[in-house]
């Protein structure tokens, strides 16, 4: 096994903003800025939304996000993408889905899905933290554990409350069951993932899945 | 056919953008979460329904996990323990 390469994470990162019609761009290019004030607009109008708008917004650094325009679909990757080709993708796989629900819902039914419905935002954050998870899986074969991402989700950032959380959690155990039965879990994105690393970065991986961990 | 002025030309795409904009966010406003219906099916109960796993939540709403039924990577719902998961169609065997 020869570990990921940038050139890899990166091309790995193309493919699926383009599966999913989004644009994949960084926070110093300034992309944070302009989300900020689509994002913070769209707040103002959906019941509920500011909070959660505000955490985000207050951790951009260190949060990335995907956010559905009237002119498509950009992902803004978070400083902390850039740790090693394995972060970047397990980021870009987590942001994936999210431009996946974007392409599948159209942007104003997934924002408003998402900003309007602790519930909704629990559940597409589990399957997104999810696919996340499988990425990292396929790429060092160590199945992680839930208990990061639970954090994260649990953690404020996503103004979840105690019911939110237990049915994310369910989620991410369900994907993880999943996962250890030797299988993809049943997302678009992690299927995408795993054809795309067998077809251009079969040395990274690390596991096939039917090897059950 | 007339060149478009350059003050014109500049405009126009920065107009179309934020007409785009202006309706995106109007349409925004009459949108509702779009919620699974009210089922009743206890909180925190798990089940297999259409091939997929699904979660029951506080509000007694059945939500799927995942986007793709179990037989799209090739497996078949299964539920043990009180979680539903995608288990292998051939019962493990490779």
């Amino acid at each position: 096994m020869t570990p990921l390469t940038w050139d890899q994470a990166r091309a790995l990162g193309e493919h699926l903003a383009g599966e999913t019609s989004a644009v994949v761009t960084s926070h110093d290019d300034g992309a944070m800025a302009v989300a900020g004030t689509l994002l913070r607009t769209l707040a103002a109008m959906v019941k509920g939304a500011g909070p959660v708008v505000d955490l985000v917004l207050a951790r951009g650094e260190r949060t990335s996000v995907t956010l559905p325009t009237p002119l498509g679909t950009i992902v803004v990757l978070a400083r902390a993408a850039s740790a090693s080709p394995v972060a970047y993708a397990r980021t870009i796989t987590h942001e994936a889905v999210h431009a996946g629900q974007v392409q599948r819902l159209g942007g104003l039914q997934a924002s408003v899905d998402y900003l309007g419905s602790g519930e909704l935002r629990a559940v597409r954050e589990a399957d997104a933290y999810a696919a996340g998870l499988w990425t990292e899986f396929l790429l060092t074969g160590e199945l992680p554990s839930p208990d990061p991402a639970l954090v994260s989700i649990a953690g404020g950032l996503y103004h979840l409350d105690a019911e939110d959380i237990a049915l994310a959690r369910a989620v991410v155990v369900s994907h993880l069951t999943t996962i250890r039965a030797g299988l993809c879990p049943p997302l678009a994105v992690a299927q995408s993932t795993l054809r795309w690393l067998h077809a251009n970065a079969p040395e990274a991986l690390a596991i096939e899945p039917g090897d059950a961990p | 056919m007339q060149p478009l002025d350059p003050l014109v030309a500049r405009g126009t795409p920065v107009l179309v953008s934020v007409l785009l904009a202006v309706g995106f966010f109007v349409s925004a406003l009459a949108g509702c979460p779009r919620l699974p219906p009210v089922s009743g099916c206890t909180p925190g109960e798990q089940r297999c329904a259409d091939d997929a796993p699904e979660v029951c939540s506080a509000s007694r709403r059945w939500h799927r996990a995942g986007d793709a039924p179990c037989r799209a990577v090739g497996g078949t719902c299964a539920s043990d323990g009180g979680v539903a998961y995608c288990a292998p169609a051939d019962g493990g065997a490779r």
